[in-house]
């Protein structure tokens, strides 16, 4: 290759050589990709079939549920597996060929997806009664933004405590989540300036706060746990938050509305985000 | 079974996607519980929406997930395969060889850029994204796709001429 060709000469050829490395890339993974995730996802069903074999030798139809019960009846459950066993070789004797015990036969085709029926994203982190977006926008003297992103879906519920609505979504896999389960992302606007004596308490007790800009407006990044904060609202008085801990925050005000973005989200996405209200 | 044709159809771009975000270890493994994970969460994808750029959002999030955990990008590795027997005219072995050696050498200049660089060169040459796709897909806004990319390549074309000088 020579050293001496143009600037021009060598941009042409990357833009060529780039398109030719990439029809040329190695995919190797995805060889019997298929078959993995199709072992993957039926390995997910036993969790919800509807009886479970050994709960029917155990005879024991309803009342099986999570924790240590659960785990007692995977014992029981074990046991009475050893039993069956035992059972069915006392009766046909050892070293039988051809014996064979199953367990039903596998699906043919996959089923159906579906979602575990759950509470409503956010609901029992105390964020206020459950409302529609519609009745929120009526009941909050603001205008309520949310995320213009290609990754945030269909608000999943909204909840109105005073003048502070919350936003929440359920959990997305395009997302990177928050530390409560059925919770995806968490969006507080609140009628209020945020009280930077709170802010500074937050300094004290070791939580990491970072000033930010917003689209150009000023923020804070709280990296790490937040308890309480105070907002003021336009009639002076303080409004006291505790926080339900779901993630990092991201807290910036615009015309008068303080926001906060929660999630595990890191700085800059959580940033890029919310530059994305409108 | 449509979910496993679905998973056919993407599967090279979805293991593309995690090799480039995800050290080489973990990212197949990424790729295979994006299509997991997806599938649980069909019933959020919304129907008429183009389904390629949705499922490599999730593949793009695990390989970060992994990348995350595995701490340092070690074993980071956007491979080539050899030449297929088809591809072009049966080329002398010489050339193959010569082909193979300025394909490896330009993607060890491309695996050296720093993350952001070499997901954006890429999301677009690689993995043939739009703009819009590639702004969803590596979490950057829509408008600086276009002066990331310029700048990546930028960077890319001081490694190769630094490295050939």
């Amino acid at each position: 290759m020579s050293e001496d060709r143009s600037m021009s000469t060598l941009e042409l050829d990357l833009d060529a050589a780039l398109r030719d490395v990439g029809s040329h890339l190695a995919a190797p993974g995805a060889a019997g990709l298929a078959e993995r995730v199709r072992a993957r996802i039926q390995a997910e069903q036993p969790r919800r079939a509807a009886v479970p074999w050994w709960r029917t030798i155990l005879g024991r139809g309803r009342g099986i549920q999570r924790g240590p019960d659960r785990s007692r009846s995977l014992l029981l459950a074990a046991a009475a597996l050893l039993l069956l066993a035992a059972a069915v070789t006392a009766a046909i004797g050892y070293g039988l060929p051809g014996i064979r015990i199953l367990f039903g036969p596998p699906p043919s085709t996959l089923p159906s997806p579906t979602v575990p029926a759950s509470a409503a994203p956010g609901a029992g982190l105390g964020l206020g009664a459950p409302v529609s977006l519609e009745d929120a926008r009526e009941a909050v003297g603001f205008e309520i933004l949310l995320p213009d992103d290609g990754r945030i879906g269909p608000l999943d519920a909204v909840y109105l405590s005073g003048s502070r609505l919350a936003l929440a979504w359920g959990p997305d896999p395009r997302l990177p989540g928050t530390t409560r389960e059925g919770l995806g992302l968490l969006l507080v606007e609140i009628d209020g300036r945020v009280e930077p004596e709170s802010v500074e308490k937050l300094i004290r007790t070791g939580t990491r706060v970072e000033p930010v800009t917003v689209a150009g407006s000023a923020g804070y990044w709280i990296d790490g746990e937040h308890h309480f904060l105070s907002y003021i609202a336009p009639n002076g008085t303080r409004i006291e938050e505790t926080m339900r801990d779901v993630g990092n925050a991201l807290l910036w005000t615009r015309d008068g509305i303080t926001y906060r973005l929660e999630g595990e989200l890191t700085r800059d996405e959580a940033i890029e985000l919310a530059e994305t209200l409108s | 079974m449509a979910y496993e044709e679905l998973v056919r159809r993407y599967q090279d771009v979805a293991v593309r996607t995690a090799h480039v975000i995800a050290p080489a270890a973990d990212a197949d493994d990424a790729a295979q519980e994006a299509f997991v994970k997806a599938w649980i969460a069909l019933p959020r994808f919304r129907a008429g929406a183009p389904f390629r750029p949705w499922l490599l959002q999730i593949v793009a999030n695990e390989a970060r997930n992994r990348r995350r955990s595995a701490g340092r990008r070690e074993g980071l590795a956007i491979r080539a395969t050899a030449d297929r027997p088809s591809d072009d005219a049966a080329p002398s072995p010489e050339t193959a060889a010569l082909v193979a050696e300025r394909r490896a050498h330009l993607l060890a200049a491309i695996n050296r850029l720093r993350d952001d660089d070499r997901e954006i060169i890429a999301a677009r040459y690689f993995l043939e994204l739009s703009e819009a796709e590639a702004a969803d897909v590596l979490r950057i806004p829509r408008g600086t796709v276009k002066s990331r990319l310029s700048r990546a390549l930028g960077r890319l074309r001081d490694h190769l001429t630094g490295v050939e000088a």
